[in-house]
């Protein structure tokens, strides 16, 4: 009877070793490791500067003869190149400050300076550049970029200036 | 031709001392027409002033210090500064008082002072505290009697407000005329480094700043009721026209169209103001209803039209236009027709001032030697007169009783505020400063302090 079982304990290890075996033998199958993914170095794409706005915006202030608001023929050689460049930056926003000499009375000069800078509009709103695109404002003379009581200091405070808006 | 006459036979009196002028000093307040014409006579003649002498006032019950000699300084200087500036009176100068001139405080030597040709005698006594108390007593010479007695009181602080307030109530028993010697000036100036408005008693004492707005501030007005002024400022951006409403402690913007809203003057009703708006495009004149809103343009020009001054009756305007090719004076009705041209000399004129009261004169600016006068002229533009004659001189504006032009000269180096009389004499610097500019003024009409 305890022979009997015996057997029977190594009747059932034995089958257990077979069926282990033969389990062990299925794992043999080679395991792929799963492929590297090379991630591609993020490549820095330097943009291609386009060679059609190569100047900045920049406007050059103009000029008036004394008491006058006519636009100059110097003035108007620097109107043109500033609406030509006004045309390339179709976005862009403009304010044409008037500006004064001290010689007038301050409060004709505010006038004076309003209607150099509505010249300077129309010069360059007749030569193309939408007028929603310009205001104007004038300040008389009381801001001078040039502080002595002569010509010299005079006709530089005699001006049109340009300040592009954001 | 009647009232001509009339003046003539004043003048005969005033010469010879045959006197209506006798009856001066125990007029009362109500005061006819016809001596009020005798006293304009007086400063559009400047002669026959009423001579005055101002004793010194006496200190009341405390021991003398400084500070009482200070105050009483102040009063006499005051009231003897003023009563010299309206024109009317001829200060008797301390050195020619008679000898002994108060024996007693009742004892008035009317007989020593008739000799110096003195028409009229002001005693003051005086108590200082915390408030400054004042009696004076008004005697005519030639009555030979007391004919006024008033006492006045105010803080200490206020010693100067109220020495000009006894000159006005003097100027009003002794002539009829309602006196200036209360109102106050405002003007721009650079002091705190941005344009800003001060305000200073007409003599230039007491100044404050009006605004603080860190930015440019230009072209004060003051209206004609007190109570408000307006003035252009660049605070918002763009310059629009401000007005400061005294009455309820606040600021408004009056005007903010697009591009300049400047040079405003207000209607002699207080009703309109008058100013330049470039919002059509174009420097034009506009009146503006200040209670309805209600704007209506004034010029139809493509030049420049600037710078208003209403005449006292409020139907017609001067103004500054370049439509002639440089600033010229125009004047045209306020409902904007008859238009007209006014200065011919010279080829800048402007800042047009029309005299308030009588109407009959235009004060202006006008650039013959290079540099800027302030002149007058008729309104119908005869007779141009030029009052001044050094360094730069600006922006003419008138008193209210119209016998003074404030003005801003640069002939000390740097731009300050100056007065002198309508034919030019008495010029005064009314403001000082090394480095700062004080300009444009405007003068505020007859003001009365309250003292507490």
């Amino acid at each position: 009877m305890k022979k009997g079982w015996i057997t029977m304990l190594m009747l059932l290890l034995l089958a257990l070793l077979i069926a282990f075996s033969g389990c062990s033998k299925k794992q043999e199958v080679e395991v792929v490791p799963p492929p590297i993914i090379e991630e591609p170095e993020p490549q820095v794409i330097e943009p291609v500067v386009e060679p059609v706005k190569i100047e900045p915006l920049v406007l050059t202030k103009i000029h008036f003869d004394y008491d006058k608001y006519m636009i100059t023929e110097e003035a108007r050689q620097t109107l043109i190149k500033n609406a030509e460049m006004l045309m390339l930056y179709p976005d862009a926003k403009i304010k044409i400050e008037g500006h004064c000499d001290e010689r007038g009375t301050n409060q004709y000069n505010l006038s004076l300076g309003q209607k150099r800078a509505d010249a300077t509009k129309d010069f360059l709103v007749n030569y193309g550049v939408n007028a929603s695109r310009i205001s104007t404002i004038s300040f008389g003379e009381e801001k001078p970029v040039c502080n002595g009581h002569d010509e010299n200091c005079w006709s530089k405070n005699r001006r049109a200036e340009f300040v592009i808006m954001d | 031709m009647s009232k001509k006459l009339y003046f003539i036979i004043i003048t005969i009196c005033l010469v010879f001392d045959i006197v209506p002028f006798k009856g001066i000093l125990i007029l009362t307040k109500t005061v006819n027409a016809q001596s009020n014409e005798v006293y304009v006579g007086i400063r559009d003649r400047g002669v026959s002033k009423i001579r005055i002498a101002i004793l010194p006032f006496q200190p009341e019950g405390v021991e003398w210090s400084n500070e009482i000699q200070e105050a009483q300084s102040t009063l006499a200087n005051t009231i003897s500064d003023d009563l010299d500036f309206s024109l009317f009176f001829d200060i008797l100068d301390t050195a020619y008082f008679p000898q002994n001139y108060i024996k007693k405080k009742e004892d008035i030597a009317f007989f020593d002072w008739s000799q110096l040709g003195v028409n009229a005698l002001l005693i003051g006594n005086f108590k200082l505290n915390d408030e400054v108390e004042v009696e004076t007593r008004l005697f005519s010479i030639t009555a030979a009697k007391l004919v006024r007695e008033e006492k006045y009181k105010a803080e200490k602080s206020q010693i100067r407000r109220l020495a000009h307030r006894i000159s006005d109530d003097m100027i009003k028993f002794l002539t009829g005329e309602d006196g200036i010697c209360q109102t106050q000036i405002a003007f721009i100036s650079t002091r705190t480094g941005h344009k800003e408005i001060f305000i200073s008693d007409y003599d230039g004492y007491g100044t404050r700043q009006l605004t603080s707005n860190n930015s440019i501030s230009l072209y004060p007005d003051w209206g004609p009721d007190g109570f408000n002024l307006t003035y252009t400022s660049y605070k918002s951006g763009n310059p629009d026209l401000f007005m400061i409403d005294w009455t309820n402690n606040e600021e408004i913007v009056l005007s903010s169209f697009m591009g300049l809203n400047s040079t405003a003057a207000w209607s002699p009703d207080g009703k309109k103001v008058a100013y330049t708006l470039t919002k059509d495009g174009n420097s034009e004149l506009y009146i503006l209803d200040t209670r309805s809103g209600r704007l209506t343009r004034l010029t139809y020009n493509y030049g420049i039209d600037c710078s208003p001054s209403w005449s006292p009756t409020g139907d017609k305007i001067a103004f500054t236009s370049d439509r002639s090719g440089n600033p010229q004076v125009y004047v045209i009705d306020a409902v904007g027709t008859n238009l007209k041209r006014l200065t011919y000399m010279g080829n800048y004129n402007d800042l047009a001032s029309w005299r308030p009261g009588k109407g009959d004169l235009i004060a202006y600016c006008s650039r013959l030697r290079g540099q800027f006068d302030v002149c007058t002229m008729d309104i119908t533009g005869e007779n141009p007169t030029c009052l001044t004659s050094i360094g730069n001189n600006e922006r003419p504006e008138w008193s209210p009783d119209g016998y003074h032009i404030v003005f801003a000269s640069d002939r000390g180096g740097t731009y300050q505020l100056y007065t002198m009389d309508w034919t030019g004499d008495n010029v005064k610097q009314v403001t000082f400063g090394y480095q700062a500019h004080n300009m444009d003024p405007t003068w505020s009409p007859r003001m009365r302090w309250k003292f507490k």
